[in-house]
């Protein structure tokens, strides 16, 4: 299934439902949601406005509904109707014909940070600075908030993180004696091992569909392939230096078959990852309750290290997915609009809900460093406290690192580009890299950008 | 039953195909190799229905841990995925289920008087423009019903139908290619002289449509009505951008919704189950309406390539 990536990509947030949260996770939420929480808050806005007003909301699924009934009972004037619209790139799509006709549009709208810019690009969205967005940009961890800034202006407010770790299989490694790797060098001699100890297992598998996945090995190599450049100015570099290592590492493992480039998110990836066909997945802070729900038959069996390393002993990270909910530049209630969004990320009540029922990796400093939060045992992982474990890598994460003004073009030429050549088993990724770089520069001019290759 | 029968007699007479011909063709003696040919046709297309059927008895944890087209020994779970579908989220699949069926029975059924009256229309009068608004009709069969979604949906905003029922239905009443195909069938199955016969009586032109024409065009009619039932039934990308309150939604659309709702991390809300137990529930009505009416279809599909 060669569709684009963000079709059903990125798993942005890591929801689960209060089935599968354990009990651990009950009573500290029950901790953590105080029910005088409403004093940290009220401070004086425009939205005690004396007429009651309505804004819609767009959520990917109801789960915003418990912090609009929060941020309502303080806001007695106003209205939130959540409306889950469609998911991913069915949301975007529908905004997008909804922008064109210049009606329908909902005031707030759940997005992903890779999408943001394309918005921006499209000036689709409200500056929130113009209404007192950057009082708090403080309060959020450096890297996740200039993930929706830029040049002191802001188009959202992050809401959840996605930065990356290794997932792996405590029990395979111990099986066949394979230490943990923390660089990528050891990795890869790691992955040859399993090869040879276990023929129907992978240490690892490289989707070949990802481009969300490979942007984050990507940003972790250190490469930062967009580059804003002034109004409707990009540098655009995916050919770079580091993307060039990030691809003659991988390419040689998957030539070998050392690894697997099997598509992700399909049935045969799930089944694989319940049947320890993959002793580690390179992923996200959203991942743990993610595979909770799909290989609950593993339980116990997993655990979570920081990412391997390109130079032994260095602590650099990546991100993959996260999101904000960001509000369109048409709404009628901009100052409350931008209330909103900021209560939802700052506010502790909410914030608290957010990170300890709905599972998202916080993006505020206070939040993130929550001892509720980080104690937070998890079963599936023997008990490990895994965001803890994420929250140290917060800080790694590349802060230069932005998204084109063109996602979606960048996400399904990768997949005619890189990704066929992954698929094939190619040894020398790099000809599709620079296949890849030349088919985005021409469409960026195409569309009327500025386009520099540095 | 027995106007079909009329029909096709009057159909296969108007070509001078004897029924005789008929008959014999049906009974030319079988090819093997055409029998192998459609046996692996059959089983290229019922083992995604066979895997459909035998997922929707396993609960997410079996879906991803047993062999693929065997149920799996876990246990039987389509009981509790069938609970679990009609449950989910307030019920509101048994609000898709019914949208879905009040869009496909009300557009078809539109679709298909239109599609009639149109194209007895063109086969029975003489208007100045006819050839060019025939092949309007023809051209815009070629135009792919997606392409237009977008460009509808900008009209449609403009009288502020958006995201309601009708932003489904009225696009959908319109059917080129039911039009095409029931001028050819007017053309055959109505005699002008039986129409002549009826204005010296005194008739009014539409009382002629109504009394003669329309009986007569009848199994054309049910091949319409069939083809755009099936049309609007499984029809994704109109529904998907015009509409954004989930509780009008088709469930072509809710359930894509809700696969990717659980491909997009909560996962652990277990709804591929639902997911598969929901898309197995929601092509049952158009199996069963296949199985009662599908000589219905064969008539429909040979009469282009007899009549063309």
């Amino acid at each position: 299934m060669a569709r684009i990536t963000n079709d059903r990509p990125r798993a942005w947030r890591r929801v689960a439902t209060t089935v599968a949260a354990g009990a651990i996770l009950s009573t500290a939420a029950a901790v953590a949601l105080p029910s005088a929480g409403a004093a940290h808050v009220a401070k004086p806005s425009q939205s005690h406005a004396a007429k009651p007003v309505a804004l819609t909301l767009w959520s990917w699924d109801s789960f915003a509904t418990p912090e609009v009934k929060m941020f309502e009972k303080l806001h007695p004037n106003v209205r939130i109707n959540v409306v889950n619209a469609g998911t991913g790139l069915a949301e975007y799509t529908k905004l997008r014909t909804a922008i064109q006709a210049g009606s329908g549009v909902p005031d707030l709208i759940d997005m992903e940070f890779p999408e943001m810019r394309t918005f921006e690009a499209t000036n689709s969205l409200l500056d929130l600075s113009k209404y007192g967005a950057n009082a708090v940009a403080n309060q959020f961890v450096p890297w996740v908030w200039s993930q929706t800034s830029a040049n002191g202006q802001v188009y959202g407010i992050p809401l959840a993180t996605g930065q990356m770790a290794m997932i792996y299989r405590a029990d395979i490694f111990k099986k066949y004696g394979i230490p943990i790797p923390t660089t990528w060098a050891q990795f890869a001699t790691d992955a040859a091992k399993l090869r040879t100890a276990d023929p129907g297992g992978y240490l690892t598998d490289i989707a070949s569909n990802d481009y969300n996945a490979f942007m984050g090995l990507a940003e972790q190599a250190g490469a930062t392939p967009f580059i804003p450049a002034g109004k409707n100015s990009w540098n655009i570099n995916l050919n770079s230096t580091a993307m060039q290592k990030l691809v003659s590492y991988w390419g040689p493992l998957i030539a070998n078959k050392t690894v697997s480039t099997d598509a992700d998110f399909t049935t045969a990836w799930y089944q694989g990852m319940s049947s320890g066909k993959y002793a580690t997945w390179i992923s996200a802070s959203w991942a743990p309750s993610f595979l909770e729900g799909i290989a609950k038959n593993t339980s116990g069996e997993w655990r979570v290290a920081v990412l391997p390393q390109w130079t032994a002993g260095a602590s650099v990270g990546g991100n993959i997915g996260g999101g904000a909910y960001v509000a369109s530049k048409t709404t009628k209630y901009p100052q409350i609009a931008t209330e909103f969004l900021e209560f939802m990320s700052t506010n502790p009540q909410s914030a608290a809900y957010l990170a300890l029922q709905e599972f998202r990796f916080p993006t505020t400093k206070v939040e993130a460093a929550s001892p509720t939060f980080l104690q937070q045992k998890v079963p599936f992982f023997g008990g490990q406290e895994v965001n803890r474990l994420f929250a140290k890598v917060d800080n790694s994460v590349n802060k230069n690192f932005a998204w084109s003004p063109f996602n979606d073009f960048v996400a399904s030429s990768f997949l005619t580009t890189v990704g066929v050549a992954m698929g094939n088993k190619q040894s020398n990724l790099k000809p599709s890299l620079q296949a890849w770089q030349s088919a985005v520069v021409s469409y960026g001019r195409r569309q009327g950008f500025t386009v520099g290759t540095k | 039953m027995t106007l079909i029968g009329r029909a096709e007699r009057r159909l296969f007479g108007h070509l001078g195909i004897s029924h005789h011909a008929v008959e014999r063709r049906h009974g030319r003696r079988p090819s093997n190799v055409l029998t192998l040919i459609m046996l692996v046709m059959l089983v290229y297309f019922a083992l995604p229905l066979f895997w459909l059927a035998v997922s929707s008895t396993k609960s997410v944890t079996q879906l991803f841990h047993s062999f693929g087209l065997w149920f799996s020994s876990g246990g039987f779970n389509l009981v509790s995925n069938v609970h679990e579908v009609f449950t989910y989220d307030g019920g509101v699949y048994v609000s898709w289920l019914g949208n879905t069926a009040l869009y496909a029975v009300v557009s078809a059924s539109g679709a298909a008087l239109l599609a009639a009256a149109g194209g007895y229309g063109f086969a029975k009068f003489n208007f100045p423009g006819k050839s060019v608004l025939f092949a309007m009709v023809l051209g815009s069969i070629m135009v792919p019903f997606t392409a237009l979604a977008v460009p509808t949906y900008l009209l449609l905003s403009k009288i502020g139908l958006v995201n309601t029922r009708w932003a489904i239905i009225i696009p959908s009443l319109l059917s080129p290619f039911g039009l095409y195909l029931m001028r050819v069938y007017a053309a055959g199955a109505v005699p002008d002289a039986l129409i002549e016969a009826a204005r010296l009586d005194g008739a009014g032109e539409f009382r002629i449509f109504r009394s003669i024409g329309f009986r007569l065009v009848a199994p054309g009619f049910v091949t319409v009505l069939l083809l755009s039932l099936v049309a609007t039934w499984n029809n994704y990308f109109l529904p998907l951008i015009m509409l954004n309150n989930p509780r009008l939604f088709p469930v072509t659309v809710g359930l894509a919704d809700w696969n990717s709702q659980a491909t997009t991390g909560s996962g652990s809300q277990a709804l591929y189950n639902i997911v598969i137990t929901g898309s197995l529930l929601s092509i049952i009505p158009l199996i069963v309406a296949f199985l009662f009416l599908q000589r219905y279809w064969r008539n429909g599909l040979s009469l282009g390539s007899v009549t063309g």
